[in-house]
């Protein structure tokens, strides 16, 4: 009967084993794998974005560029910050449906 | 990617359509002014001509100002014996401009502006619903 049990226990600890590996632990590989390493990313470019659009907003101030860059510009930093807070927005609440499920 | 490329492609368009009407604007602004002195030669029509070029860094074809040249057309002679840049017999040249045919070209461009301006509207309005599937 001992037999019995401890040999269970093994099985499933090696399955638990191999299904363990990836997993969902958080992996600290290079940025762009991890989802702190996408948003990471995905904000420094949407920060760029932005910027590029602030500069040549104050070209166009002084009139060294045209109205369609600056429109260009801000329409680009726009649509690069919906997507990084649509992104957020859908893995948090991934991340909280996770939290939230009844163990 | 492809809808962005639009937008920029369009935005291109709008550039060089705002070339043309500032051309057409010169030449309606000039369409009466003559010369200084009886040897002097009027204002000439300028006509703006259109070019597609390769942008490298989008990848994609776009439309650019080749250049704005000079309509060779005849001036037009009136005769205004009182005019300060009459010649000999009275005559006075008169710019090649049609205020007409200015119309027409600006109503042509101001179409195509809206045109691009169309497709920015509906590449934008993709992209942005595109990006509401995650919400």
């Amino acid at each position: 009967m001992i037999d019995k049990i401890s040999d269970a226990a093994a099985a499933y600890s090696n399955a638990a084993g191999k299904a363990g590996g990836p997993g969902l632990e958080a992996r600290d590989g290079a940025p762009g794998e991890s989802f702190g390493g996408l948003v990471r990313e995905m904000i420094s470019d949407a920060a760029a974005a932005g910027a590029h659009g602030e500069d040549v907003a104050a070209k166009a101030m002084v009139g060294q560029a045209d109205l369609t860059e600056v429109v260009m510009a801000v329409n680009n930093a726009e649509l690069t910050l919906q997507t990084v807070v649509a992104i957020r927005d859908k893995v948090i609440e991934a991340y909280q449906e996770i939290v939230r499920m009844p163990i | 990617m492809d809808l962005s490329k639009s937008l920029e492609i369009s935005a291109a368009a709008m550039r060089a359509q705002g070339t043309r009407l500032r051309v057409i604007s010169e030449n309606l602004a000039n369409a009466d002014t003559t010369g200084q002195t009886p040897d002097d030669l009027p204002y000439r029509r300028q006509v703006v001509a259109f070019r597609s070029i390769f942008d490298r860094a989008l990848g994609a074809e776009t439309v650019e100002v080749a250049g704005i040249t000079e309509d060779p057309g005849q001036f037009d002679r009136r005769y205004e014996p009182g005019h300060p840049s009459a010649d000999d017999e009275g005559y006075v040249l008169y710019p090649n401009v049609n205020t007409l045919v200015e119309m027409m070209d600006m109503r042509e461009a101001q179409r195509s502006y809206e045109a691009n301006l169309n497709a920015i509207e509906v590449a934008r309005s993709m992209l942005t619903r595109t990006i509401e599937l995650l919400r």
